[in-house]
């Protein structure tokens, strides 16, 4: 709707009614149409002018926690987190922050695709229950991804090869982590989730992991 | 939809400056009250509008494996503002530039139109427990402060590390690791500020009760960026 007026250049007399309605209504009538591209100039809007949420959304879930405990520069065993831990498994786990809470986060959307980024660290918290005393033994690592109703996205995550302890000490196998993915979705509410799964490996042992501090970000691309 | 509500003069009536006004206001209500849906869908382009970006920053070092630096701080204890190595890599330091002039500008975490300050680190690791005694874990340890105008600020979910590696007692403790971080810096964790800058802190620590060993790191890698955004 690009507009150009006046069709027709009047004389420079009395206008009629008649020709005052010719050059006005067209126009009257395609400003009730839409208006687009071309009746807006090249950097019509400058920075601070347009509303926050044209562009982008953004969410986040995130929390802070302490590992330490033994001193200073010591880190406790990980047994004390027990409400945090994924049990071993082979199928993907939601990741618990409490008794009722888990690295999830839900979001209303307009339609956009969304842009999500996990960042955690995780620690294999073997304890004396499930210490591995054979150094023979290498137990599976964790993948990590983003579920997002329900679907697993196929964001890669990463798998490590937790070592073995036992023989040469007490270790405690961490690993920081980021995950990270982008997905269309149609308009309305969905769920995020930040979930993990054992490898699976032929000498496969049972294992807990429990995740501290994380962030979950997620962004909604709209325009 | 625009709506320009034109009071028409009748046929053969002499238009008068009533007319002429009547139809302008109209026209100028219209233009003033644009909803949604006056403007074309996706018709708006980049050349239109401005970008989203309010400030960004980056810097990376790269020490290179055979002269990489040595993290010989120990680890100051949770949420310290201060004790970590900085001294070294030009990266832990990361000033906020505006991207349309690329002057150095600030972050106010408290405005709604920005969900927080987006941090990135990727710290590459070659080796965990320098000295070689691996008998227990040891960890390299990252965290990430920010600047307020007048005094660091630190955000303890920033805080990540690696750990030596488990062949480490036959004799070797090279890592070879990347630790990775992601932020999405708010008031909920540092109060309202406004942030100018931010640094990257690196700390030697360990697991129960066995003494921190230094470490050994290849590059750091940081940046940093605010949108215009509203909330999800």
């Amino acid at each position: 709707m690009s507009h150009r007026h006046p069709r027709e250049r009047r004389r420079n007399d009395d206008v009629a009614a008649h020709d005052l309605l010719e050059a006005v209504v067209p126009f009257q009538e395609e400003v009730g149409g839409r208006l687009n591209e071309h009746n807006f100039k090249e950097d019509a809007f400058a920075a601070g002018e347009h509303n926050a949420g044209v562009g982008l959304a953004v969410a986040g879930l995130s929390e802070a926690v302490n590992p330490t405990g033994g001193g200073a520069d010591q880190w406790t065993d990980g047994g004390t987190f027990t409400a945090r831990r994924v049990d071993s498994g082979r199928d993907w786990s939601r990741i618990p922050t409490s008794a009722t809470t888990f690295v999830e986060k839900s979001v209303i959307t307009k339609g956009g695709p969304l842009w999500i980024t996990a960042s955690l660290q995780a620690v294999y918290a073997f304890d004396a229950s499930n210490q591995v005393s054979s150094s023979s033994v290498r137990k599976p690592g964790c993948q990590w991804a983003i579920r997002v109703d329900g679907v697993v996205l196929d964001l890669g995550g990463c798998g490590e090869d937790v070592p073995f302890h036992g023989t040469f000490g007490f270790r405690m196998p961490c690993q920081a982590m980021v995950v990270e993915g982008l997905v269309p979705l149609d308009p309305g509410t969905h769920l995020v989730e930040v979930v993990c799964m054992f490898t699976p490996d032929g000498s496969y042992v049972q294992e807990v992991v429990e995740v501290y501090s994380h962030d979950l970000i997620v962004r909604e691309l709209r325009g | 939809m625009a709506e320009w509500n034109l009071t028409r003069p009748s046929q053969g009536e002499h238009v008068k400056a009533a007319h002429v006004e009547s139809a302008l206001r109209a026209g100028e209500t219209a233009l003033n009250n644009l909803e949604d849906s006056a403007v074309e869908y996706r018709s708006l382009a980049s050349h239109h509008l401005p970008t989203i970006a309010v400030a960004y920053g980056q810097e990376a070092t790269n020490h290179g494996s055979s002269s990489p630096l040595t993290v010989s701080t120990a680890y100051p204890g949770w949420d310290q503002n201060s004790g970590w190595q900085y001294d070294g890599i030009t990266a832990t330091e990361v000033t906020l530039k505006d991207p349309a002039t690329d002057i150095a500008t600030s972050v106010n975490l408290t405005l709604s139109t920005i969900q927080g300050l987006e941090i990135g680190v990727n710290v590459n690791v070659k080796e965990i427990a320098l000295a070689g005694n691996n008998s227990h874990t040891r960890l390299l340890v990252v965290g990430v402060d920010v600047y307020d105008g007048s005094a660091w600020v630190h955000v303890p979910k920033s805080e990540r590390w690696g750990v030596s590696q488990p062949n480490a007692g036959s004799g070797t403790s090279v890592a070879w690791l990347d630790i990775p971080l992601r932020l999405l810096v708010t008031t909920a964790d540092v109060g309202n500020i406004t942030i100018s800058k931010f640094r990257v802190g690196l700390a030697k620590a360990a697991w129960d009760s066995a003494s921190a060993e230094d470490s050994e790191v290849v590059s750091v890698s940081a940046w940093a960026a605010a949108y215009k955004a509203g909330a999800l």
